[in-house]
């Protein structure tokens, strides 16, 4: 025995109770209230098909009750109807069906206005429950990978003996089951009666049961989307995707109500669903029962309800069916000839096969009167379908398509969304005769039920007011995920990659504010005892890198090796700049074009000897660089041989007019300016560290760029920390370089250029070796090289105030470029940044302005850096 | 961990990557060291790095090409110790607890002892080398060092089912006994 609540009132439940079961012993009859009209609606399949008892649980909105075990101290919360479930004020809304008729938003709250202020009271009325609020506890969801040589798909007689089968002959087999046990409908229709298989099936090593688990999809290459619940206590759902060389479907049939005069009232069963109540549950659902129905079924349940006691008053084939009586919940039936009190009706509705996962994995659905079901046909080679999903035992349990329609205002076909049959009939009198534009029209078949529930009574009433056959009108489309799936379980754990560079700690410890590059955790600047404040801390930054010295992590750049005979031939051709004349312990500055002339990445290429080549790449486009080159290898035969080194490294910029005294107290190594000039490479060892040196500049000072292994990146960083101290060396983060680059008018590529920009655009013409053999680009880059229309410019703000990234630069008041990058430059004492320009305004000197917080700004433009414009500074 | 899964940083693992158009055949680098077939004409050496002298020799005597004839050199050998983090998930569930990681096919079949693959496991690329320990199964987990930390932390969570411990270098021995 166990408790949980509903809405505030503790409920008591009984071992194998779900949360549905649970309530109707307790006495609850009114499980939802609908969509649209806000009509009361109880139990009625019980096998997690229609959309009659979703339910907020635990915070979850949407949960079938019917099919979610209750568990101790569960919340469980009735959805859409204020203020409860029996006393429903919206329930007002079927007085005004009539100004409601079919596709009625089509028609009014056209104009924007009107929609503006229905949409909230629309959303309000036809809520699908709350996503849970912000603050609510976390849930636990997981995926898993499995592979199996064959999987089941439903747990049934058929299913075990498929699985059983393919168990013997010697295969790795996956039984997929969405019920607590498998047995499938002989756990209600013949209790006590489990198939010995079940027993047998256990004991086999191979084959692995997947209980109170779904399957959504199934996906090109035998790819199976499966939603398992409580997999195990530390997990909410757990989302398989099953890999599988063969799929077996036996997902079997489900049961489609019948179509009269308020069928949707509570009280009304269908037959599978008063016999779970019965045989699951041990609940006896009623006292006087009418029983709609022909044949073997209908005596057989008649047989069963009474052997619980229930007393059958009647027991009336469909088409004698007039309606139901009852406000809110049965109290008798009307038929041709008479009408009865009762306070239950069960239903013996059609039996359907559930194909939806064949129809998704491209079988044809054929119309079969003999078993008055679309059949599947036509199964890819992969796939295979057993037991009554193929139309085994079905048989017709109401002519289709029908007589004559039952047109009517409470003859509710589509149960989700409120869709009667007067609806359908208008909806194709209007001319919305193809099923799946009447689908469309109405919204029939596109509720939480995806259709299980109405679909079949639609295309009946399709094809008689269209005067086509069933296999005529056709099917609406079986699309994945079918049943519904939460996003917490597509979304799956909480957990994204971080990458942390081997100095990370140390920065924490010096007071880093974290800035996200990708999955790259980075300084963006560090606190300091004195201020914690952003514009102070990158101001003492970068007055430290100006004038004393500074150092930045830069391990976060991608590192890759080029080694091999062909690497200098290689590079040539895919970098617009050449590199097979590089010689050994030089650097050269990087451009990588596509093949229509656009900057694609930066970086620097270092030859270390004739056949081996250090590069580095941007932080953020290492993966693309590396495939870069491997796809213009491939297939040349030349021997080159990359190997990504970029976790391997550690990588430290030691930057300032006083860097070079911080670098010589830690190295044997001569850095004086004549013999390791600007641009030039390096190995050697800094503070007992194997590094290699590049002597290059993005900030625009003296400075070197040193790499050593992985490990003893911390090391490198406290040596230059406790060398620099005498100096006044401080750590920089990524916010005082962007400041520092951007006096230099340094681009950072993917930043000031965009998916169009080529070299001459950004200024960079200098990059570009046209006289070279051919590269990747080249003809591009030769039809580009005259005038561009548009040029990256630097510019200087004339008036008080600093550009956002973005900003728009306008002429005669309209947008005419806009600005990429601008910063507060210290030096200046005022907003420099870089913008695009129309080509007629990047003269020097020219007048732009650009809009700051609304009000145009006057601007002048520069092309020549702001600060050391001739590099003297860099090559000290 | 015997009943179980556990996980612990090898990290110190020595590892040499081998790339060139001599490696037709994995190249045989002693009894000390692994040889992991990354691709076509690409291996990758592990190795205790108390053993790097002998495999360094073996190593260099691959490189050594025929100097009589013009051809390039037929192995380059790049360390790439500090790259990877090693990762190493041993125990009877080490397998349930990858299938919660990878999309890749862990099963016995499809990688048996001294078998790898290469995949996305917490959606970082991962090379992942079955690496059985003293009968029980283990698998060597080779993600980009700078990963290691998050990785390690998704791996653990996915573990908490079934109770990963986290273990040291002396269970190590034990366990390789």
């Amino acid at each position: 025995m166990s408790r949980f609540f509903f809405d505030g009132e503790p409920i008591e439940a009984q071992p194998g109770d779900t949360v549905a079961s649970a309530l109707y012993r307790a006495g609850r009859r009114i499980f939802t209230r609908s969509f649209k009209y806000h009509r009361p609606r109880g139990l009625l399949c019980l096998s997690g098909h229609c959309p009659n008892c979703m339910m907020n649980v635990d915070g979850v909105p949407n949960v079938r009750a019917c099919v979610t075990p209750a568990r101790e101290g569960m919340r469980v919360r009735h959805q859409n109807a204020w203020p409860s479930l029996e006393q429903d004020w919206l329930s007002a809304a079927q007085h005004f069906d009539s100004l409601m008729p079919v596709g009625w938003y089509y028609k009014t709250l056209t104009h924007p206005s009107a929609w503006h202020v229905a949409e909230p009271w629309i959303r309000k009325v036809a809520g699908l429950g709350d996503p849970p609020p912000p603050d609510a506890p976390p849930r636990e969801y997981e995926h898993a990978f499995l592979q199996a040589e064959v999987a089941v798909v439903g747990g049934g007689p058929s299913g075990i003996a498929a699985a059983f089968e393919a168990a013997s002959g010697g295969a790795q087999v996956i039984l997929i089951d969405d019920q607590p046990e498998p047995g499938g409908h002989l756990r209600y229709t013949r209790p006590g009666e489990a198939p010995a298989s079940i027993a047998q099936l256990r004991g086999q090593p191979n084959v692995e049961l997947l209980a109170r688990a779904y399957c959504f999809g199934l996906y090109e290459g035998g790819l199976l989307g499966v939603l398992q619940a409580d997999p195990h206590p530390g997990a909410h759902e757990r989302l398989v995707h099953l890999r599988a060389k063969r799929v077996v479907v036996a997902t079997g049939a489900y049961e489609v109500p019948l179509l009269f005069e308020n069928n949707d009232l509570p009280g009304i069963l269908l037959s599978g669903g008063a016999r779970r109540l019965l045989f699951l549950h041990r609940i006896v659902p009623g006292r006087r029962c009418v029983i709609v129905g022909i044949g073997a079924r209908a005596e057989d349940l008649a047989s069963d309800l009474r052997g619980a006691g229930i007393e059958i008053v009647s027991l009336i084939s469909p088409d004698e069916v007039l309606g139901a009586v009852g406000s809110t919940r049965v109290e008798g039936l009307r038929f041709r000839g008479g009408s009865v009190t009762c306070d239950l009706i069960v239903v013996c509705g059609p039996l359907l096969p559930d194909a939806g996962l064949l129809s998704q994995a491209g079988a044809r659905l054929a119309w079969s009167a003999a078993h008055g079901a679309f059949l599947p046909a036509d199964l890819p080679p992969h796939v295979t379908a057993v037991g009554r999903v193929t139309g085994s035992g079905l048989e017709p349990a109401v002519p289709l398509p029908p007589g004559e329609v039952r047109a009517g205002k409470r003859h509710f076909v589509c149960l989700c969304s409120d869709v009667t049959s007067q609806d359908l009939v208008d909806g194709i009198s209007e001319g919305f005769e193809h099923i799946e534009t009447l689908k469309r029209y109405t919204t029939a078949t596109m509720g939480p039920c995806q259709g299980r529930m109405c679909q079949l009574p639609a295309i009946g009433i399709c094809a008689r007011e269209t005067g086509r056959t069933m296999g005529e009108t056709g099917t609406t489309t079986a699309r994945p995920p079918s049943p519904s799936v939460t996003l917490g379980a597509l979304a799956g754990p909480r957990h994204h990659p971080v990458r942390r560079t081997p100095m990370h700690y140390q920065h924490e410890a010096l007071g880093a504010v974290w800035l996200d590059m990708g999955a790259w955790k980075r300084p963006r600047y560090y606190r300091t005892a004195e201020s914690s404040e952003e514009r102070r801390c990158v101001q003492g930054e970068y007055q430290a890198v100006r004038e004393r010295a500074g150092m930045i992590d830069v391990s976060t750049l991608g590192k890759l090796e080029v080694r091999g005979r062909d690497a200098g031939r290689l590079l040539d051709k895919v970098y617009t700049n050449r590199f097979s004349d590089l010689r050994p312990g030089r650097v050269r500055y990087c451009v990588i074009c596509d093949d229509a002339g656009i900057m694609l990445d930066d970086g620097t290429i270092s030859s270390i000897a004739d056949d081996h080549y250090f590069l580095t790449t941007t932080t953020g486009n290492l993966e693309f660089v590396e495939q870069w080159l491997e796809w213009w290898l491939a297939g040349t035969g030349w021997d080159v041989h990359i190997t990504n080194l970029t976790g391997g490294l550690a990588a430290v910029n030691l930057a300032g007019p006083q860097a070079r005294d911080v670098l010589a107290g830690l190295t044997g190594l001569d850095v004086s300016a004549k013999a390791f000039p600007y641009m030039a490479c390096r190995q050697a060892l800094v503070a007992d560290i194997p590094a290699i040196l590049l002597r290059i500049g993005f900030v625009g000072e003296t400075g070197w760029e040193i790499h050593v292994p992985a490990e003893s990146g911390e090391d490198l960083w406290k040596a230059l920390l406790e060398a620099g101290k005498a100096f006044g060396i401080r750590a920089f983060g990524v916010e005082a370089q962007r400041l520092l680059r951007l006096e230099k008018q340094h681009v950072i590529v993917g930043v000031d250029t965009d998916a169009l920009t080529s070299p001459y655009e950004a200024d960079m013409a200098w990059v570009v070796k046209l006289e070279k053999n051919d590269f990747i680009g080249k003809a591009a880059l030769s039809r580009a090289a005259g005038d561009p229309r548009e040029q990256l410019v630097g510019f200087v703000m004339q008036e008080d105030g600093v550009p956002d990234d973005g900003s728009a630069v306008v002429m005669d008041g309209r947008p005419a470029g806009r600005v990429t990058s601008s910063r507060f430059s210290p030096r200046e004492g005022r907003a420099i940044g870089l913008a695009w320009v129309p080509a007629g305004l990047a003269g020097e000197g020219a007048e732009i302005r650009v809009r700051v917080q609304g009000r145009p700004l006057l601007a002048r433009v520069t092309r020549r850096p702001f600060y050391d414009p001739e590099g003297a500074r860099l090559r000290m | 961990m015997r009943g179980g899964v556990g996980l612990c940083d090898v990290s110190w693992l020595a590892k040499i990557d081998l790339k060139g158009f001599g490696l037709k055949a994995a190249p045989s680098l002693g009894p000390s060291a692994d040889c992991w077939h990354l691709g076509a004409c690409h291996y990758l050496a592990t190795f205790d790095p108390e053993a790097r002298g002998a495999v360094l020799r073996s190593i260099q005597a691959l490189t050594g090409a025929a100097p009589e004839l013009d051809l390039p050199p037929p192995v380059y050998a790049t360390e790439v110790t500090s790259v990877y983090a090693a990762l190493l998930l041993a125990g009877p569930k080490s397998r349930h607890t990858l299938r919660k990681l990878t999309s890749l096919n862990v099963s016995e079949s499809a990688l048996p002892d001294g078998a790898c693959g290469q995949a996305g496991l917490a959606h970082v690329h991962t090379l992942v080398l079955r690496r059985d320990l003293g009968g029980l199964p283990a698998f060597l987990l080779l993600v980009g060092r700078e990963y290691a930390e998050s990785v390690w932390e998704a791996i653990a969570h996915a573990g908490q089912e079934f109770h990963l411990t986290p273990f040291g270098l002396e269970a190590w021995r034990l366990l390789s006994l």
